[in-house]
């Protein structure tokens, strides 16, 4: 496949920039597919989120809104479809997770109940990754929708 | 030229967020790990292996996750990081040598009222969060330590 003019460093160079494709993929996929459990859990009434709501005064209903932020928002990251508003979407999402539920409980200051690790690692991990996906766009491995808005 | 310029430093940026995420938090379970949590040397031993080994999985977790962090030799950092992780699910995930199977299992919330969400959500983030690091390189903000391996 490679053209009888390409050099040693083109080569190269393609090789690095199909790397960082994939680990965009990896990226998106990871941190979308992850989410969505835990989204399918709202949506099956799960309380954590509602419990939260209540404790602010709010009304439980707006758990519903996470079918927006952390259902439709993956799959535009998964998928590639204007990737990085679906990411920041979700850095949304995280950031009002963390405002509501996990600073004022001083969870952030916390080691795990197990002693092992950050108490909030897998909260910060979807707000970071989401936040990453948003700076670094989805690359070429998808359905490449949405110009500069997806990569 | 500036918006290649802007495009440029948010793709630096990008690959700084994951090496601090993924290299700082890592770091906890090594210093965990170092200071007498038994998770890893109890695996060891499942599989009659010395729990002095667990000095090899400090190692990771702590070098590996220094690494990335730094930007020093990141991709190996990475890397390290990423195989470990792959072997940690095998010695204590996979349902071998009397662990339990972990690899399909969805997981109650702290709260313990609903399952939320993949039991190996965070070795996920770490093994492939290393991987990607491996894959991206450090970018421009850090140390820059290690030439392509960074």
């Amino acid at each position: 496949m490679a053209s009888i003019h390409m050099t040693a460093s083109d080569e190269r160079a393609i090789a690095a920039a199909n790397r960082e494709d994939l680990a965009k993929l990896v990226l998106r996929v990871t941190v979308g597919v992850l989410i969505l459990l835990h989204t399918w859990a709202v949506i099956n009434g799960e309380l954590a989120i509602r419990d939260t709501l209540t404790r602010w005064g709010m009304p439980t209903e707006l758990a519903w809104t996470a079918i927006i932020f952390e259902g439709i928002a993956p799959i535009m990251v998964i998928l590639g479809i204007y990737a990085r508003i679906g990411a920041w979407m979700m850095v949304f999402w995280m950031v009002m997770a963390f405002l509501l539920a996990h600073i004022d409980t001083g969870h952030v200051f916390q080691l795990a109940e197990s002693g092992v690790g950050w108490r909030v690692e897998g909260p910060f991990f979807f707000l970071s990754i989401s936040f990453c996906v948003a700076l670094l766009g989805a690359g070429r491995y998808g359905l490449n929708i949405g110009g500069r808005w997806n990569n | 030229m500036a918006t290649a310029a802007v495009a440029q430093s948010n793709e630096d940026l990008g690959k700084l967020v994951v090496r601090l995420t993924v290299g700082s938090l890592i770091i906890f379970h090594g210093l965990a790990l170092a200071t007498g949590d038994m998770g890893i040397p109890n695996n060891l031993v499942r599989w009659g292996l010395p729990a002095d080994l667990k000095w090899l999985g400090f190692l990771v977790e702590f070098g590996g996750g220094l690494m990335m962090v730094l930007g020093a030799y990141a991709r190996l950092g990475g890397l390290l990081v990423g195989v470990f992780m792959i072997i940690a699910i095998i010695m204590a995930h996979a349902g071998l040598m009397g662990s339990q199977n972990h690899l399909f299992l969805v997981a109650n919330n702290p709260a313990g009222n609903h399952w939320d969400h993949y039991f190996l959500e965070t070795q996920m983030f770490y093994l492939l969060g290393g991987f990607s690091v491996a894959m991206l390189g450090a970018g421009r903000y850090g140390l820059n330590i290690g030439g392509k391996w960074n």
